[in-house]
């Protein structure tokens, strides 16, 4: 016992902690199912949902910690990572009460798909922290393999079906590709698997052009572009968005997404450091065609799943332009976009869900004439949809603004354009659905509306969908003006984070610990 | 032996997995394919680890997570393809056309 908690202590296995709660939640959740039987569905996401709640908490008080390096270096739990990890989390613990109706209205069994969901958000967790290249390779698959099993988890419909092996198929081959241009990181580093250590030995080694590290940089960015869904790399969104349960869509999203950001912010910051021009240019082309196709495209859908699956393709394009700008400003204001951005879309995604349960169809057309039936959903799809084009005073506005802004300030002016432009015609697909619902008199509502059943939220697994339906919405119209706390959450997690920084960067690398000197000390 | 000809043969093996990915339209023989392109990772690993990092081998330590996720990665893959073909009765890629825009 003395031998293992001096192991632990070493290791700083405390930085995990709030992963630790999250595998305890699992497993809960899977023993507590085994035993209780189907019956245990009424408490289980409960319990999933306060051990989520729980790492979060636990994640705010590791904020500032003193080492954040634990296991010899390859996990880095500093303030950028507990941010990350935090959305991560937090998407879950508002995805899972989405869940519940739909999964138990479908048949399948609610357990097993909390488990799955419980994996890929701590493999989303351990990404956001991966700081050697083994760990984020299997935090990467662990996070994938779990998206894969979700997306068809309704086995028994041909359209999850075709969505699974669709992203199975698309997934499994980005990843290895991915992985090759990290087997070449491997070896231009000299046998380097730390990122700070990669980032110090590839100058020394390659000079400043290397075309192996160009070779390398460009495969493992299209494992990344996979993962944040950015154009040319997107075929798989739309229809792994159509075809996939609504509640693992919006998992995909926001956690799936948030987690692609994280990773790419610390292997190109760090590792891919002498090659930063490089990047900067291939990220450029990324974020005008995502922009300019996601929105483009976006217009012609009848599919509402489709059209968020553009819509979501869009998004991804504005908050590279964060990414791209690179500095203070630009990374906090993607994490404070990404955080609002957990609201809407979540927000977004379980009023589709509700509409879906009660009408079976997610045809746009099908949405006329919602108001006269359903107030309350019509309002927040409307907030939720118009916080998504940016329309102010509502959060994702500001989100806006702030990338926007923090891009102007770093002179690239063309994006912020193109940013700006395109998100004018984001404005008018989100207002036609709005409009659809609002403007359409009584006699021109569509068939699903017409017989649309009576509210009852006394249902089994409605009420969490009520409760995850008004906070994400109450959290898209006030973040937007009460949006300080935030602000200075993201901003902090910015200055606090040594990679971010470029001259603590060089400090600290002696400091780093190897297997012999942990030996050594005991 | 060189290092050059592990990572050549590696590079070979990459794009053979690459070609017979864009190419087949069976379902299963992707599923192989892309068995190929991880092989072809694990060699470029274990040439790198022999000659540039022999004492602390982390390159063969990698090539035995890579084989891991690949055995998890394949069967995943195999029951969404059993999935599938008890639905629609084929595996064939070109069929499966529900989902377009």
């Amino acid at each position: 016992m003395d031998f293992s908690s001096n192991i632990a202590s070493q290791l700083h296995a405390g930085t995990i902690l709030p992963e630790g709660i999250v595998i305890i939640t699992l497993m809960v959740v899977l023993v507590g199912d085994l035993i209780v039987g189907r019956n245990s569905a009424r408490w289980l996401p409960y319990v999933a949902i306060a051990g989520l709640l729980l790492a979060v908490a636990d994640l705010c008080l590791l904020w500032n910690a003193p080492d954040p390096d634990a296991f010899l270096g390859s996990f880095r739990g500093d303030n950028l990572s507990i941010v990350f990890r935090g959305i991560i989390a937090l998407c879950t613990a508002v995805t899972i009460p989405m869940s519940i109706r739909y999964v138990q209205q479908s048949g399948t069994s609610l357990a097993e798909f909390i488990g799955i969901m419980l994996t890929a958000t701590l493999g989303g967790m351990f990404l956001s922290g991966a700081n050697e290249l083994v760990t984020i390779f299997i935090s990467l698959e662990m996070l994938s393999i779990s998206s894969y099993l979700m997306t068809g988890y309704m086995k028994r419909d041909p359209r999850s079906n075709e969505a699974a092996l669709k992203y199975l198929l698309i997934g499994a081959s980005s990843s290895a590709i991915f992985l090759y241009g990290v087997s070449l990181l491997y070896g231009l580093s000299g046998g380097k698997t730390n990122l700070i250590e990669i980032s110090a030995a590839i100058p020394q080694i390659n000079g400043p052009q290397s075309l192996g590290l160009a070779v390398s940089l460009v495969f493992v960015i299209a494992g990344i572009a996979f993962k944040i869904s950015a154009v040319p790399f997107h075929q798989w969104t739309p229809d792994v968005y159509e075809g996939s349960p609504t509640p693992v869509v919006a998992f995909l999203s926001v956690g799936s997404k948030t987690a692609g950001f994280a990773l790419a912010i610390r292997l190109l910051v760090t590792a891919f450091e002498p090659l930063t021009t490089e990047w900067h240019i291939i990220f450029t082309a990324l974020a005008i065609l995502s922009m300019v196709l996601g929105n483009v495209v976006a217009l012609a859908q009848t599919s509402m799943k489709r059209m968020l699956a553009y819509s979501s393709i869009a998004q991804a394009g504005f908050v590279i332009i964060g990414l791209i700008a690179g500095t203070d400003a630009g990374y906090s204001s993607m994490i404070f976009y990404l955080l609002i951005y957990l609201f809407m879309n979540l927000g977004a995604f379980t009023c589709v869900i509700l509409f879906t349960l009660r009408t079976g169809t997610d045809q746009i057309a099908e949405y006329a004439g919602l108001y006269h039936k359903d107030p309350l959903l019509t309002l927040c799809l409307s907030i939720c949809l118009l916080s998504l084009g940016g329309i102010p005073p509502l959060a994702g506005f500001f989100g806006k603004i702030y990338l926007f802004w923090a891009g102007w300030q770093a002179g690239i002016y063309g994006l912020v354009l193109l940013g700006l432009i395109t998100s004018v015609v984001s404005i008018y697909y989100y207002i036609r659905v709005v409009k659809m619902m609002v403007v359409k008199e009584p006699h021109e509502m569509s068939d699903a509306v017409r017989d649309y059943p009576a509210i009852r939220w006394n249902l089994p697994g409605m009420r969490p969908l009520q409760v995850g339906i008004v906070i994400s919405v109450i959290i898209t119209s006030l973040a937007g003006i009460l949006s300080n706390p935030l602000f200075t959450l993201a901003t902090d997690s910015v200055t606090s984070t040594s990679i971010l920084q470029p001259a603590v960067v060089t400090q600290e690398l002696p400091a780093t610990v190897t297997i012999s000197s942990v030996i050594e000390q005991e | 032996m060189q290092l050059e000809y592990f990572l050549l043969l590696g590079a070979a093996l990459f794009c053979i997995g690459i070609y017979g990915l864009v190419t087949s339209r069976n379902a299963v023989r992707v599923l192989m394919s892309i068995e190929l392109m991880l092989n072809a990772v694990n060699i470029n690993l274990m040439g790198f680890s022999n000659f540039l990092d022999a004492g602390e081998i982390k390159g063969q330590i990698f090539t035995v997570f890579v084989i891991t996720v690949a055995a998890a990665e394949a069967a995943v893959g195999l029951a969404i393809v059993l999935a599938i073909y008890r639905n629609r009765d084929t595996i064939d890629m070109e069929q499966f056309n529900l989902l377009k825009w």
